[in-house]
């Protein structure tokens, strides 16, 4: 090693170059707190003043500092003096702070080593703030808003995942075609297709990771239908029956890759086994030449009948036919076996139960009776009687029951009179019986007593 | 006694015997695992009873078992219980080969595809597969034997189904391990036909 040589650890070594190099989490967090709000473009020129980084430094370390209730400016004075070193560049002209390169290689490094790590698929992180958003939709303004802004935006973007998967199967298959010729003469074709098997691999697991993403759109489902069904609004149900929609098409084109992978991936390892002989192959394909041009067509019985080239023997490959008469002896030959008879258990209770239900009937027949004397003692006291008002009277006395009772008494009196002579009954859907409490309304209905029969020549 | 044989080996039997080859496919899994651990007693079954070899084919994960009635088996399956293929199918077999596991299409797997292209896409071949499929005389080929084609290809595909060698539901189908079984059956040609011709000539 040369002289001069660079001595990394006796560098960083040297008085507290490590700390300002890597400073502990009350400093490094708010660096990190700029980094992010630079990168989301909050700052113009990526330039910001003291005042922000005081309030980085407040916003990482809140807890500690509310409850001292004071800045502690000389404690960030020193701070900002050391993050000088390697992270903060000052324009004293302009009174900005701004990042050296070291900060952005020291935020960028962190993220991308904690991302690899954790490694959502983007869909699934879309979806997760897709929920989050609906979930702060409250108002019937901000749920449209939502599903135009967020919902249609997002859309495309799963379509696209789901597109792409299915583009890397196409892609793969086809490279393993064009690889062919290649193979033949160079043996590459056993690479390629351990390449592709391993894609699949991949392509499987990002299938996968998309089919956690969908709970995830199971969810948005759910809170979706609640937060719709709050508001009486077609619209609204319109579009959340489309969303609906497109959730369950995504879910079958996920399920068609599946199903592809499925049926494509035995076949390539079928093919490892079949590749590895080149040689067997070119000779297969000359057998079936060979078969093809020499194989003739004779006429025999009627029939045309393909013969392979002589020599070559005709396809035993045969199949064993059974045959078997089967000897069974036939239920329907012998009587009937006579059936166990059925004794079923009476319950105090469920005896009870029946007993209340014949009560309530006779009970409703006693008040049908009743009803209908009523009305005939009517019609014999003046000669004619409405039955609309008796209706509602019903209806309006009986409670619960009242209708019923009433449909019943209506029936029974018109069945009743009509069978008597001299008594008739006058129906007119012109004039119609209003009663506002039932929400209902009848034909007018009367019953007349003839007092003479009326003959007509 | 294994208590699986109760349950499994009326219907193995059968399914031997009718030329199915089991693999590691489906609902034939049970049976391969079966046929897997008996092997040797149901070996000495087939050869003590029928004088016919219970065999393996394949390797690891495509391994197949089936019974072997040829070439020299003098079994003791009487003449008029054999049913021979048709002479075609083994042409189409060799196309379906060809065409998956040579030219690699691997993604093929319904009939009507598999037909368009045994018509369409060989041009080298196509008088010839016209002549032996579709029994067709003429240079231009029709419509009807473009049917005839059709026709034959798919009885063809229907009978290796029975068999074993492939998955076939409705238009969909799925080559199984045991397809390789065509090459083993005429392998000694397949891997002697330039000797084999010279001995044919001379």
């Amino acid at each position: 090693m040369s002289e001069n040589a660079f001595h990394f650890l006796t560098e960083i070594s040297k008085e507290n170059t490590y700390r300002l190099l890597f400073p502990d989490p009350k400093a490094g967090l708010a660096i990190i707190w700029l980094y992010e709000r630079i990168e989301a473009g909050l700052y113009p020129n990526h330039a910001f003043k003291e005042k922000d980084v005081h309030e980085a430094l407040r916003a990482v370390n809140a807890p500690v500092e509310s409850e001292q209730g004071r800045h502690p400016s000389a404690q960030y004075n020193t701070i900002i003096a050391n993050l000088q070193e390697y992270f903060l560049r000052y324009d004293d002209e302009r009174r900005e702070y701004l990042f050296k390169v070291y900060t952005y290689e020291f935020c960028r490094k962190a993220k991308e080593i904690l991302q690899a790590s954790y490694s959502p698929t983007r869909i699934e992180n879309m979806c997760t703030s897709l929920r989050e958003k609906l979930q702060a939709a409250n108002a019937r303004q901000s749920l449209i808003k939502w599903f135009q802004e967020e919902f249609e935006v997002f859309k495309p973007h799963l379509k696209s995942q789901l597109d792409f998967l299915d583009r890397q199967i196409d892609q793969s298959v086809l490279e393993l075609r064009s690889n062919r010729k290649l193979s033949l003469q160079e043996g590459t074709i056993l690479e390629t297709l351990k390449q592709i098997d391993q894609r699949f691999e991949i392509i499987r697991t990002q299938n996968k990771e998309l089919r956690s993403a969908f709970r995830e759109m199971d969810k948005i489902r759910r809170l979706m239908e609640e937060a719709v069904g709050q508001y009486d609004d077609e619209g609204l149900q319109s579009v959340a029956y489309d969303a609906v929609f497109f959730f369950q098409d995504m879910r079958r084109t996920l399920a068609i890759i599946d199903k592809r992978l499925d049926r494509i991936q035995p076949k390539i390892k079928q093919l490892f086994s079949n590749l590895n002989k080149p040689l067997f192959n070119v000779r297969v394909e000359r057998f079936l030449y060979y078969l093809i041009e020499n194989s003739v067509v004779v006429s025999g019985n009627g029939k045309k009948v393909l013969q392979l080239p002589p020599g070559i023997p005709t396809s035993a490959m045969l199949l064993v036919k059974q045959d078997f008469a089967i000897v069974e002896r036939k239920n329907n030959l012998f009587p009937i076996k006579s059936q166990k008879r059925v004794i079923t258990e009476q319950s105090a209770e469920a005896w009870r139960e029946a007993a209340t239900v014949f009560k309530n009937h006779l009970l409703r027949q006693d008040q049908v009776t009743k009803w209908v004397s009523a009305i005939e003692e009517e019609l014999l006291e003046k000669g004619r009687v409405q039955l609309a008002p008796y209706f509602f009277r019903i209806v309006g006395e009986n409670g619960e029951v009242g209708l019923l009772l009433a449909i019943s008494v209506v029936y029974k009196a018109l069945r009743n009179f009509e069978k008597q002579p001299g008594i008739a009954i006058q129906v007119n859907p012109e004039r119609e019986v209003r009663n506002i409490k039932t929400k209902t309304k009848l034909w007018e209905v009367t019953i007349l007593q003839q007092k003479q029969r009326q003959l007509s020549f | 006694m294994d208590d699986e044989a109760e349950l499994a080996f009326g219907r193995l039997d059968f399914a031997f015997k009718n030329g199915i080859h089991v693999q590691r496919w489906g609902e034939q899994e049970s049976w391969y695992r079966f046929v897997d651990k008996h092997f040797e007693s149901l070996k000495a079954y087939y050869q003590r009873f029928f004088s016919v070899q219970l065999r393996e084919g394949g390797e690891s994960i495509n391994r197949y078992f089936y019974l072997d009635f040829w070439p020299e088996s003098r079994g003791n399956i009487p003449l008029e219980n054999r049913h021979f293929f048709a002479n075609e199918f083994v042409i189409v077999g060799f196309m379906v080969y060809k065409i998956v596991y040579i030219d690699q299409y691997i993604e093929l797997d319904t009939l009507t595809v598999l037909k368009r292209m045994i018509r369409q896409d060989y041009e080298d071949l196509k008088l010839g597969l016209f002549r032996t499929l579709a029994k067709a005389k003429n240079v231009n080929t029709t419509e009807m034997d473009d049917e005839k084609l059709d026709e034959t290809v798919e009885k063809a595909m229907k009978e290796f189904a029975k068999i074993g060698w492939v998955d076939l539901e409705g238009d969909h189908f799925d080559l199984l391990p045991s397809f390789q079984r065509l090459n083993t059956i005429y392998q000694d040609y397949i891997t002697g036909l330039d000797q084999w011709l010279k001995q044919e000539a001379s």
